[in-house]
């Protein structure tokens, strides 16, 4: 049974139609990229499977559970997690309390009144923080405000809060965005380092990122998908050469 | 029994002027992307300057034309001294300066014409009853409600048949887009707070005979010009016409039937709406 | 070491509460204002939850501070329930399930829909007070007649003692307020604060987090209600009014959002301008005019407020590091 299944979806916004009719079907312990040009629908796509869009139509199944309308929090819960293409972190908030957030999450649930607890006796999401800080390299900033960290870091704590939440599935849009090469490499490596022990779908436009890490490709062009495969077969697919690898390289 | 016809009537009267108000609060609000928490506070400066005019020269249409100008001339301030600065920070920073204008306004009134009420007389050529179809009814309120209805079909022409309606409404829609039309959103901006505090005072001054002129006249109206837009639905022109009537009916047939709970129910009213249709009746689900 | 750092605060405000009607003493005032002050600090800690650290900007929190008030005054005035604290508490719960009923529809709306649904809905209370209502409240004339604190036997029957109960309570309601803002719970209202899609995305609940924070704040409203009554004698219908909704506002946005402390300071700056400026002859009715401008230059310039801006004045010095660009 695949983790994740998404049959057929498509998402409308009044007259125009952003993703039409994309099946995936993601098996445990896999990495697969979703690659395409600029408005192929991989971020309306990627939020239909986050649960932070409904779909016009079809379906998104987590271990053959329909989750098609659960909503971004409940599916978070299920263990989705989504790294996003613009960063969204708490810039207020330490490094440290940024990931506590995500952590709290994932010890509490999604709602818990504990208006009385003391947020030191939370040993387990305290324990989730400094594993992830650690992963991500930012256990020398813990203490600086998230607003203060530069572009590279920030990119890395929006990581870490998807990582906090303890995922099954981890959705990461374009992680890579705006880092120079050497930030790119480390990114990548802390992936091929993360990949043993959960499923990552990537959108990605960075070719050798996405080469160098997945098992399994899918091309979107203009909301529809084109080809499926792996790297080598993407590679040598005619139709993706035109629409897409011919442009970039 | 002629009562629940003259109530209509005056639900008639009084949705126009809401929808007049809600109006001018829902282009700004559909452009500017926030709402004027100092449109009340215009409102009330229209009577005030109308009512500074009329009681000099006895004259209701120049008391008309001084409450649009002096409430776009203080809408053009406004905008430039302290809005502008606002138009990139959250939406609540917004309502708290709005807010604060409001204050600012009510306090200038009150120091210049003290906290006493005044009575804007009802214009001579209007000041009688009419007698139509039994009932004998104020002819003033016959004549707000056309004057409502005219202004309402101006500023249809004006937001639908111009070029700078075209603007205003594609920035309903995405301010960006008029961006990268390359239109000068800037002076766009100025002259449509500009035109949303003339439509307030505008009302203020029309709907002055009916009211006591104080200080404090335009609190209620601004509340009421809020549950409009809820009910009606945000940045839909003819949204804040529908919610505007249904308001006014609301609150004049209530009034007959159980006087007590007039204003309840048009809070109730609200609520409902809210439950059934969030985004109002006629407004676009999805636009917050 | 940690626990002894942690009593430092509760104790100055302790010593604090103790002086404060000296030093309203100093400044020409009366324990009465000292005690109105109070109450008003008490209202807003709630809404310093609300907004200082969730976000939710309410122009309706009136409703709940007279809905609290009038509960506790009718009980307390035809001796239904004979304790003082049970009809506080009686107050205080009416006004928090009516926090819930009125936030649950609110709270469906953010940002300006928000703020104009709140505002919205403490009209339908102001006109339920006034109207239908009016045989239990009073109407516009307000409910005379509420009797002084009585707890265990004690009787805090002059205006002294009175403030001592008031005291009591708001030291209670700020030590409360403490624990809730530094607990998990309150971790996460600061986080929804911060960036709201993130906490969702993260896997909390938003929307309920937001509504337990309203229905708390209803119910602070709710007890300083009753309190007013207590020192007054007498609840008057404005306590549902607009004005009232604002003035806690403009309170909260004066002395610094996120400080608890801040809705104290703002009161004691709303109260004193009001009073003092009032007894200058020629400015004296200005004082609201000034109030305006005051709070319009706070909104646009000092985001943070005065307690805010003392705060970070003092790290700064701490420091000694150069002051950071405000990120407006």
């Amino acid at each position: 049974m695949p983790l994740l299944e998404a049959r057929s979806l498509t998402k409308r916004f009044g007259g125009l139609v952003a993703v039409d009719g994309v099946s995936l079907s993601v098996e445990p312990l896999t990495v697969t990229a979703l690659i395409g040009p600029n408005g192929a629908g991989k971020t309306t796509f990627f939020r239909m499977l986050a649960g932070e869009f409904e779909p016009t139509s079809g379906d998104v199944y987590f271990k053959g559970e329909r989750i098609t309308q659960l909503g971004v929090t409940r599916v978070a819960q299920l263990g989705i997690a989504k790294s996003f293409q613009v960063t969204q972190i708490f810039p207020k908030l330490s490094v440290a309390e940024n990931a506590l957030i995500p952590a709290l999450a994932a010890t509490r649930g999604p709602f818990k009144l504990d208006a009385f607890g003391a947020v030191s006796r939370s040993r387990d999401a305290h324990a989730i923080v400094e594993r992830v800080l650690t992963q991500v390299g930012l256990s020398e900033r813990r203490a600086a405000r998230a607003d203060d960290l530069s572009y590279g870091e920030k990119r890395r704590l929006e990581l870490a809060l998807a990582l906090a939440t303890e995922p099954e599935v981890l959705l990461l849009d374009e992680p890579s965005a705006g880092m120079s090469p050497e930030e790119t490499r480390t990114i990548v490596d802390l992936l091929g380092t993360l990949r043993a022990g959960v499923t990552i779908v990537i959108v990605e436009h960075d070719m050798d990122v996405v080469f160098g890490l997945a098992d399994r490709i899918v091309v979107l062009q203009d909301g529809r998908q084109i080809a499926e495969g792996t790297a080598s077969e993407i590679r040598a697919n005619k139709r993706v050469q035109d629409a897409y690898l011919g442009g970039v390289a | 029994m002629h009562l629940i016809e003259a109530q209509a009537l005056n639900g008639l009267a009084l949705g126009a002027v809401l929808s007049l108000v809600a109006l001018g609060l829902t282009i700004v609000f559909g452009l500017l992307g926030f709402v004027n928490f100092a449109h009340g506070a215009l409102f009330m400066v229209g009577a005030y300057a109308g009512w500074v005019v009329y009681s000099q020269t006895e004259n209701f249409f120049l008391a008309m034309v001084a409450a649009l100008v002096v409430t776009f001339i203080v809408g053009l301030v406004i905008e430039r001294v302290l809005i502008r600065m606002y138009y990139r920070r959250p939406p609540e920073d917004q309502i708290l300066v709005t807010y604060g204008l409001a204050i600012i306004l009510v306090e200038i009134v009150r120091a210049i014409f003290t906290g006493v009420t005044r009575q804007m007389p009802t214009p001579a050529w209007a000041a009688g009853t009419v007698q139509l179809a039994g009932i004998f009814y104020p002819q003033y309120r016959l004549v707000l409600i056309v004057i409502a209805a005219v202004t309402l079909a101006i500023l249809y022409v004006v937001l639908f048949r111009t070029r700078i309606g075209l603007i205003v409404r594609a920035g309903i829609d995405d301010a960006l887009i008029v961006n990268i039309l390359g239109v000068n959103v800037n002076r766009t901006f100025l002259l449509v707070f500009a035109l949303g505090a003339a439509i307030a005072g505008f009302s203020g001054i029309v709907d002055a005979p009916l009211l006591a002129v104080n200080p404090d006249m335009g609190t209620d109206l601004l509340v009421q010009s809020f549950v409009v837009v809820v009910i009606g639905g945000v940045g839909s022109f003819f949204g804040a016409i529908l919610g505007g009537l249904i308001a006014g009916e609301i609150i004049s047939l209530t009034t007959a039937f159980a006087a007590d709970y007039s204003s309840v129910a048009l809070y109730a009213a609200m609520a409902l709406v809210l439950i059934v249709r969030p985004q109002g009746l006629l407004g676009v689900e999805g636009r917050a | 070491m940690a626990r002894a750092r942690g009593a430092i605060v509760p104790l100055a405000m302790l010593v604090f509460l103790v002086a404060f009607p000296t030093l309203v003493g100093f400044a020409g005032g009366g324990v009465t204002l000292a005690a109105r002050i109070l109450v008003l600090g008490l209202f807003g800690l709630g809404v310093d939850l609300l907004f200082g650290f969730t976000g939710l900007l309410s122009f309706g929190q009136a409703a709940f501070y007279g809905t609290g008030g009038f509960v506790a005054g009718y009980l307390l005035i035809h001796h239904i329930v004979p304790s003082t604290i049970l009809a506080l508490a009686i107050g205080m719960l009416v006004a928090a399930v009516a926090g819930l009923v009125v936030g649950s529809l609110a709270l469906r709306q953010v940002g300006v829909y928000f703020a104009m649904l709140t505002l919205a809905f403490s009209q339908l209370f102001y006109f339920l007070d006034n109207s239908p209502l009016r045989e239990l409240t009073g109407g516009e004339n307000g409910l005379p007649g509420v009797p002084r604190a009585e707890v265990f036997g004690i009787h805090f029957s002059s205006l002294q003692e009175t403030y001592a109960f008031i005291a009591i309570v708001y030291f209670i309601g700020f030590v409360v307020m403490r624990r809730i803002v530094a607990s998990p719970f309150g971790h996460v209202l600061r986080a929804i604060l911060d960036n709201p899609i993130r906490a969702a995305a993260a896997g909390h609940d938003v929307y309920r987090y937001k509504l337990v924070a309203f229905t708390i704040a209803a119910a602070y409203a709710g007890l300083a209600g009753g309190l007013l009554g207590l020192f007054q004698g007498y609840l008057p219908p404005d306590m549902f009014t607009i004005d009232q909704s604002g003035q806690i506002i403009v309170m909260e946005v004066i002395g610094g959002p996120g400080t608890l402390v801040g809705p104290l300071i703002g009161a004691t700056v709303w109260i004193y301008l009001s009073q003092v400026l009032q007894n200058i002859g020629a400015i004296g009715s200005l004082w609201k005019l000034v109030l305006g401008l005051v709070f319009v230059l706070l909104i646009t310039g000092f985001r943070r407020g005065i307690a805010g801006g003392v705060s970070t004045f003092l790290q700064q010095w701490q420091r000694r590091e150069p002051a950071p660009v405000p990120s407006e």
